[in-house]
């Protein structure tokens, strides 16, 4: 060992491996941007029903060179960043968080952070709205936002007033059972009277999400509450029916993949899109079942926002009116098997996709909540922390 | 007879310690040539998850950026670590043992609050730029600790009249220290890398905060992978290679080291 | 009279050092000659290794004047003196040859390799050592051990070269 240390080729060797891991991250920072269209291009290339940016928003977007973004790993196809790319020129970076509260900590303890675009969800958007460290969305810069977005989701409870986001996805987190062990034809089956007292057929079989807001809003919403209320009497019912349903419950985890696709468990309480991804991997047919509870159920929206710190905010409309495209919100929507409120879509996506996107009654969307401050601050966090306290003990 | 007994249980219970260490990397390799994605039940052998690794940008990306700021913290704190555990050991001077028991601070705060910490100092008091300078500067700053008592731990077992012949016999100050002290704190010097290439490979907690902008590194992105990634079995594939190649690290090692022991 | 003729090679005057707590050494004077074997004698603890170790420049006299080939040599750091130390331990370098260890001093003396090589070479054969150039020091006993550090000091060709507790890995050869 000593030779080898002492030997200058190996010192040599190892000094040459991290320059070249150096130069080659320099070298990955220049993308040609040869085949990037001229706005002229860009105007003409559009696909029918599709408007461009202003010229002055293309420009400013494509001088800034770089796009920063800042979302999940793995989960939005590729093709959407690598089509943004080459269509501009303009080198998207992307970072991505482990979880949205820990994203939340990084902007509060800099606030500088500089990204353009962060996909976030509700709650961190009332605390950047608070900290003031959004920048407000020019809505003359997204034209096909303004196009296809429907009108309900525009001005949500979620953003009164619709300056600081735009929507992509809409989660229904409801539940899923797997029809190989629970007949679907049980006549409490999609409501959650089921989830909340079917045990005796899915025989504690059940995994609820390991999310204190998420099960105890989706309790309120089994009783017919709002699940942002804050009212002690209709809490303590909340908790009345989870501590009945306490041992049936086999584990708190958000997301169980591999105990789903192994059959341990039956039914779980979650974002049904994300079971009809797994399902794929399950064989030819997929044996998960979306349930949507007619009393409606919690809706997780993604939201993209700009944070103060970014340095393009130019190529973050100019993102957003591309993601907007019909074309491209159908890669979006057929990647993710997500609900949406994109009104121009329809015919481009795949029927499987539909079937499990969309909740089988029309209007469903209106029945179902977005958790709010209420819930998330003062005394509705107080009350259903203490619920949950008892529950995890 | 009784001899025997006591010796079957040793290699008995060394068989048990061995199995907790090795029996999920083993599981994890070989279920990371399994076509199943989830690794419930065993499909069919396939290489796959090893080519679509190598088939996913990002990841390889993160690789390499995991890989450079491991080699260049590894050298750093390395060499930092080893000065200050020289340093304290060998030179007398008011508060040492404060100071000595004091480097352990960095390793002992809570990493979440440490990272807080320096993403402050980063930004609001020094104004160093996030992302490769931000995290390397971190990383020395909880890694260095391990390699001051790695050194530490080796002086107290050196001959130090070793350096006194030395200069005894003509070599000054600067000589003394390439000719024999460092080849004597070797040892120390090569554990200390050791431990410290991993630890800042790995970290998660401190990276994350004050990471910049395109300097998402492998647990970041594994992390990140964790929500949505229908694939979790390139996190296996991932794994195995991280494992195998400190493996072939080693062996190549202690055939070198074989090989200079059998010349002499 | 007579010694103030002859070339006197190591010469201490009023010599004190102190340790917390001790005086080691306690207003000595001595003169070694050139080619005089001196010895001092005396219990352990007594300072001798203090007094070598201060000629050597290893450790500092508080008080006093070290001679060095009629030089005061009392500011003169311990690799620019004129005189090598045998340890008591003997401090051969580990990491290093027989022959790397007797060639050391003379390669910070910047001496020819040639020349390196041959007054190692010799300086082997003066102590029928030969046979152990390429070993390390850990491969040899402690009379072999003894007189390769008896050699690492002498090759230097010194003025004067201290030896501590000289008897201590004498063997029957």
């Amino acid at each position: 060992m000593l030779k080898l240390v002492e030997n200058r080729k190996t010192w040599v060797f190892i000094g040459g491996l991290i320059f070249a891991l150096a130069v080659s991250f320099m070298g990955s920072g220049l993308v040609g941007s040869a085949q990037a269209k001229t706005y002229k291009q860009y105007v003409a290339s559009l696909p029918d029903g599709c408007q461009p940016v202003p010229r002055e928003c293309f420009e400013q977007a494509v001088a800034g060179k770089t796009f920063a973004m800042y979302d999940w790993a793995a989960w939005w196809p590729e093709e959407l960043y690598k089509g943004f790319e080459k269509e501009f020129g303009i080198k998207i970076v992307r970072d991505n968080y482990p979880n949205l509260d820990e994203a939340l900590a990084k902007f509060r303890l800099n606030p500088k952070t500089p990204y353009d675009f962060w996909l976030t969800n509700p709650k961190s958007v009332w605390y950047m709205k608070n900290w003031k460290l959004l920048e407000t969305v020019n809505h003359d810069w997204i034209p096909n936002v303004n196009r296809y977005l429907a009108g309900d989701v525009k001005e949500a409870s979620w953003d009164k007033g619709y300056n600081y986001t735009v929507l992509t996805t809409l989660g229904y987190d409801a539940y899923v059972i797997n029809k190989n062990f629970i007949n679907k034809d049980d006549s409490r089956i999609p409501s959650w009277k089921f989830l909340f007292e079917g045990w005796d057929v899915y025989k504690d079989r059940l995994v609820m999400r390991n999310e204190m807001n998420r099960v105890i809003g989706n309790t309120l919403k089994y009783l017919g509450y709002s699940l942002n209320s804050t009212n002690p009497k209709e809490l303590k019912e909340a908790e009345d029916v989870l501590v009945r349903l306490k041992p049936h419950i086999m584990a708190f985890n958000s997301w169980p993949k591999r105990a789903v696709m192994a059959g341990e468990v039956w039914i779980v309480e979650g974002v049904v899109h994300d079971y009809l991804s797994l399902g794929k991997l399950a064989g030819p047919e997929n044996p998960f079942v979306p349930c949507y509870p007619p009393k409606g159920c919690l809706l997780s929206p993604m939201l993209v926002v700009m944070p103060k710190g970014g340095n393009n905010p130019a190529a973050c409309h100019l993102f957003l009116n591309y993601l907007y495209r019909p074309d491209n919100f159908a890669t979006l929507i057929n990647g993710v098997a997500y609900g949406h409120g994109h009104t121009g879509v329809n015919g481009l996506i795949k029927e499987k996709v539909v079937k499990w996107m969309t909740p089988p009654e029309a209007g469903y969307r209106e029945k179902c909540e977005v958790l709010l401050p209420p819930a998330f601050t003062g005394q509705g966090e107080k009350l259903r922390a203490a619920i949950w306290e008892k529950l995890k003990k | 007879m009784k001899i025997l007994n006591a010796r079957r249980i040793n290699t008995i219970v060394s068989m048990i310690g061995y199995l907790f260490v090795w029996a999920p990397i083993v599981v994890l390799a070989i279920f990371s040539f399994n076509a199943s994605a989830y690794g419930v039940k065993w499909e069919s052998l396939t290489i796959k998850w090893y080519v679509d690794l190598f088939h996913t940008p990002e990841i390889m990306q993160a690789v390499l950026r995991s890989l450079l700021i491991a080699s260049i913290t590894t050298i750093f704190a390395t060499a930092i670590g080893t000065l200050a555990g020289y340093g304290l050991y060998k030179y007398k001077f008011a508060g040492r043992r404060f100071l000595r028991m004091s480097v352990l601070l960095p390793i002992t705060v809570p990493y979440v609050i440490m990272a807080g910490a320096l993403l402050v100092y980063f930004t609001r008091i020094v104004h160093i730029p996030l992302g490769y300078p931000a995290i390397i500067i971190a990383h020395i700053s909880f890694s260095a600790p391990l390699a001051v008592f790695v050194t530490l731990g080796r002086m107290q077992r050196i001959n130090w009249s070793l350096e006194e012949a030395s200069v005894d016999l003509g070599a000054n100050t600067l000589t003394t220290w390439r000719k024999v002290t460092i080849p004597l704190l070797l040892p120390a010097i090569f554990a200390s890398a050791v431990l410290i290439f991993p630890w800042s490979f790995n970290d998660f907690t401190v990276t994350y905060f004050v990471a910049g902008v395109g300097t998402t590194t492998l647990p970041l992105y594994l992390f990140s992978m964790l929500e949505y990634s229908l694939k979790p079995v390139l996190i296996n594939a991932i794994s195995l290679i991280f494992i195998i190649m400190p493996i072939l690290l080693i062996m190549l090692i202690y055939l070198s080291k074989a090989r200079t022991k059998h010349g002499s | 009279m007579q010694g103030e003729q002859d070339n006197i090679c190591i010469e201490l005057r009023n010599l004190v050092k102190m340790f917390p707590g001790v005086t080691a050494v306690n207003h000595v004077n001595l003169k070694v000659k050139d080619r005089e074997v001196f010895s001092l004698l005396g219990p352990s603890g007594c300072g001798k290794t203090t007094i070598l170790r201060i000629i050597a420049g290893l450790e500092t006299a508080d008080e006093g004047e070290v001679l060095i080939g009629g030089q005061v040599v009392n500011e003169v750091p311990p690799y620019r003196r004129d005189c090598n130390l045998v340890f008591q331990n003997l401090a051969l370098f580990p990491h290093m040859t027989i022959g790397q260890n007797i060639a050391y001093g003379l390669e910070r003396k910047r001496v020819a390799k040639n020349e390196i090589k041959k007054r190692v070479n010799e300086m082997l054969e003066f102590m029928s050592l030969e046979a152990m150039k390429d070993r390390y020091p850990v491969q040899l006993s402690g009379g072999q051990q003894q007189r390769i550090a008896l050699a690492r000091s002498l090759v230097l060709k010194p003025s004067c070269c201290c030896w501590m507790n000289p008897w201590r890995h004498w063997t029957e050869n």
